[in-house]
């Protein structure tokens, strides 16, 4: 296998008659902020769905660090170090916001009842210690002031930004982040790219569908482009958008494609 | 073996006209309505009331029972469903289950936990048939199997060749479109109660004709009536229908056939006779909706979502 | 007087079995959001599994008991194990059609032996330490005294055990399992082994209750364990607010309270007002009260008289 990090080859998935994936191909190289974007519609989020194991392909594979991930268990996906944030899905609502990002955490001590009875020493330590770097996460998504306070309770900006500060705290290898700011004002969307940016050069690496194409181009060191369940283009963000057949692509919307 | 055929038919009547409010109020408001079968016992009653008490002959008083029932089913929306439409449905099923018992218990306290009838003259047809043993048969059962087979005629006329039909199956698949077309969902959702409790109530008064009138004759229902809606892919009325059809057939068949051979022939040998006693009649329907649960979770005919 | 001290005293004992069972349910629907409908079937397996190791196995009481919620337990794993594949609300229906299933089983299987099962119940079943009481000359009164200090002891355990769960990192991943599956499965989490869980230790506390139930009553029947006895456990938990263990209290204190005024407020209506209630009409009375509430408190308090306690961030 090639050092890719991510690699997808050959994704066919349809729901009825409808072809959502018709063989898409593409490989997330280590160290980057890799984009994918698409008009409506185009099979984004289902390429996240399948790639995260929410839904099974009916054709094709995924790799995950050389290792065959397409027919596994979103929590074995997750495992494995690739996590996700979605679209709509909330985090809970009825916990408060430290909550939910204790929830994160792999392999707790504290979730298995040998180690409650066992080792409360060393559940209470591992409590601590994912306490303070929680506590760290949210000042960086500015949520520190809202600790405490329900998950329901905060606007749709401030939803998106703990979903982000939780997945950082599962600490996986590969972030996949559906739609990280619809619905976000753009000096907060300015605030995810630099955080996202800043944690692209401590080492981490993202799958970023979005359709801000200013958020794209200021965080996303290269994209790919998915239309109607193909990759037509990929390469540099700049040079990428400026292509025509992905201006058109765009510009017609699903209803001028052939049935798809 | 007739007289299981036609006892399952019975079965099927009854449980069919309570499994199509249930699964319509499902694929309209995304609930399991416990709450449903109780129309069946408050139908009953009301056509008791109005037959032996106030001295109407029974079909009209039958008739009125059943429209009373079926605004009964629009208020019950107007005053506790209506108001949860945004809860999750968890709570909305608990409500419904308290809601049961609140009106079962009424129905018990009016009335008396004792069993009651219609008043009906005991009539018992003999018929010979090929087989050995006769067939008895009661004019009421044939009136349960005849008038459930008229109001689910009635009822695939009203869902297909009427605009409040399409407008109904348009508001089960996708309100937000529906509304968006010009439909009044909310006065679908009106029809929707009154057609299903209408329905309970006119399966209840069946029931009561052809046996017994008593507070749990809903209730006790439930699970049959469930598994009918689920076995069937609960949302889909026609899906319900061939649910009371299996669960119809199972309770009663699965206690009158020889299983010996049939587990000689899996490789068990239990003797040559075996039967499963007539207690475990009820048990059947649990064990097939499971079951069809664990193989099959979107039912026979529902769609995969 | 000491007829009605006498009643208290079994009125509270049978109150804190319940307070198990409503614990039990919490722990299930409160913390991990699963909708058990068929929440008695624990309450039933271990008053007849403990039954029939002691009463016709000839088991010791205590291991007894104790096998019953183990029994309980292993149902409760078999019950999650569909949760997997199942929609929450049809679930929901399977676990009422479980716990009818095991009933009509004890409905139609004798018993061997002196006691003979089915509709007729088990009679006969020994209560713990109650010959000793009898050699040493105790009253039966000091005997209901005994058990109802054994009963609280073990609901101040349970309540304890709780407590403790309710805020250990487990029972905070099965908090993130009551609202969607989606995010704690993108977080990693076993969604299906937390739920297996979870009943597990709901039924078990439940078929505790149900040992405890059974060796207090010396009887048991299958009539015990209809369907509106799990409608009581949940009214319990709905009314003192799922998610607080102490609302469970509360809430099985105020409906056993309400279903057990059938004894007193016939008689207090005729000797103020000169009412006369039949006792039939009443029972069913106290069940529409207790429904009335129910929808009450879903549609005006959804989170109940104590509502779940926001966990707050030690500094």
């Amino acid at each position: 296998m090639t050092d890719a990090l991510l690699s997808v080859r050959g994704i066919e998935k349809r729901f009825g008659g409808l072809v959502a994936l018709a063989g898409v191909s593409m490989e997330v190289p280590k160290g980057l902020v890799y984009g994918l974007i698409g008009p409506n519609g185009s099979g984004k989020t289902t390429l996240f769905n399948v790639v995260s194991g929410f839904m099974r392909q009916d054709a094709g594979t995924v790799a995950f660090e050389g290792r065959d991930i397409g027919r596994a268990s979103p929590h074995r996906v997750a495992r494995l170090g690739l996590c996700r944030t979605f679209q709509a899905t909330a985090c809970p609502t009825r916990m408060t916001v430290m909550e939910n990002m204790l929830l994160a955490p792999q392999d707790q001590l504290g979730e298995g009842f040998v180690n409650l009875v066992a080792r409360p020493r060393g559940v209470s330590r591992q409590e601590r210690a994912f306490r303070a770097r929680a506590r760290d996460l949210l000042a960086i998504v500015n949520l520190a002031g809202k600790a405490d306070e329900y998950a329901g309770s905060l606007s749709g900006g401030q939803k998106k930004l703990l979903a982000l500060a939780q997945i950082l705290m599962a600490d996986p290898k590969l972030i996949l982040l559906d739609e990280p700011v619809a619905g976000v004002n753009p000096v907060l969307a300015e605030e995810i790219a630099a955080v996202i940016r800043k944690l692209r050069d401590e080492g981490r690496n993202f799958l970023i569908v979005e359709h801000n194409m200013h958020f794209i181009r200021s965080s996303c060191d290269r994209i790919s482009v998915l239309d109607a369940g193909r990759i037509i283009a990929e390469g540099e963000p700049a040079e990428v958008l400026a292509r025509e057949e992905v201006l058109r692509a765009y510009l017609a919307g699903p209803a001028a494609r052939p049935a798809a | 073996m007739l007289q299981v055929v036609v006892d399952s038919l019975i079965r099927t009547a009854e449980l069919s006209l309570l499994a199509v409010g249930v699964t319509m109020t499902y694929g309209m408001l995304r609930f399991a309505n416990f709450a449903h079968l109780e129309f069946a016992a408050i139908g009953a009653y009301l056509a008791l009331a109005l037959s032996t008490g106030a001295g109407l002959p029974l079909p009209i008083a039958a008739a009125i029972a059943i429209v009373i029932t079926g605004f009964f089913g629009i208020a019950t929306d107007f005053v506790i469903f209506r108001r949860l439409r945004k809860a999750a449905p968890i709570m909305l099923m608990i409500a419904s289950f308290a809601l049961g018992i609140v009106l079962r218990e009424t129905i018990r306290a009016i009335w008396g936990p004792g069993g009651q009838s219609y008043g009906m003259p005991l009539v018992r047809w003999r018929v010979e048939t090929w087989e050995a043993r006769p067939l008895f048969i009661t004019p009421y059962q044939v009136t349960v199997i005849v008038t459930a087979i008229v109001a689910i005629v009635a009822f695939y006329v009203l869902l297909s060749r009427t605009r409040l039909g399409v407008a109904m199956r348009g508001t089960a698949e996708n309100a937000p479109l529906a509304q968006a077309s010009g439909i009044d969902t909310n006065r679908v959702i009106r029809w929707v109660w009154f057609i299903g409790a209408a329905f309970a109530a006119l399966g209840g008064v069946l029931v009561g004709l052809n046996t017994q009138i008593k507070p749990d004759m809903g209730g006790g229902l439930i699970i049959e009536v469930f598994a009918a809606a689920i076995l069937g892919g609960i949302g889909n009325p026609y899906g319900a229908m061939l649910g009371a059809l299996l669960i119809g057939f199972a309770e009663n068949v699965s206690v009158a056939i020889n299983w010996g051979p049939i587990l000689q022939w899996f490789g068990f040998d239990a003797g040559d006779f075996v039967f499963i006693p007539t207690g475990y009649k009820a048990a059947s329907a649990f064990v097939l909706l499971i079951l069809a649960l664990l193989i099959r979770p979107q039912g026979l005919l529902g769609a995969k979502r | 007087m000491t007829g009605f001290v006498d009643f208290l005293v079994y009125l509270l004992t049978i109150a804190g079995i319940w307070a198990m069972l409503s614990l039990s349910l919490n722990v299930q629907f409160g913390l991990a959001g699963l909708v058990d409908l068929g929440h008695v079937a624990f309450f039933m397996l271990g008053a007849y599994v403990s039954t029939i190791l002691v009463v016709l196995n000839g088991w010791d009481i205590t291991f007894g008991i104790l096998a019953g919620g183990g029994a309980a337990a292993a149902f409760g794993v078999l019950m999650a194990l569909p949760t997997a594949r199942l929609q929450q609300d049809y679930w929901a229906i399977s676990t009422l059609a479980v716990a009818e299933i095991l009933r009509i089983f004890f409905l139609n299987t004798s018993l061997d032996g002196p006691n003979v099962g089915q509709a007729l119940g088990v009679s006969g079943i020994p209560r713990p330490l109650r010959d000793w009481f009898n050699a040493e000359g105790y009253s039966n009164a000091a005997y209901g005294w005994f058990y109802l200090g054994l009963v609280m002891a073990c609901l101040l355990a349970t309540l304890v055990f709780c407590i403790w769960l309710s805020r250990t990192p487990f029972a905070r991943t099965l908090k993130a399992l009551r609202e969607d599956d989606a995010v704690p499965l993108a977080l990693g989490k076993r969604v299906s082994f937390f739920r297996i869980r979870a009943m597990a230790i709901g039924g078990a506390i439940g078929g505790l209750a149900g040992g405890l139930f059974a060796h207090y009553n010396a009887f048991i029947e299958p009539e015990y364990f209809r369907p509106i006895e799990t409608f009581l456990i949940w009214a319990m938990v709905i009314l003192g607010g799922a998610g607080n263990m102490f609302g469970s209290l509360v809430g099985t204190f105020l409906v056993m309270a309400l279903y057990n005024s059938s004894r007193f407020v016939p008689g207090w209506l005729e000797n103020l007002f000169g009412w006369t209630i039949n006792g039939q009409v009443y029972g069913s009375l106290r069940l529409i009260v207790i429904g009335i509430i129910i929808i009450l408190v879903i549609l005006y308090l959804p989170n109940g008289l104590l509502p779940e306690r926001r966990r707050r961030s030690a500094p």
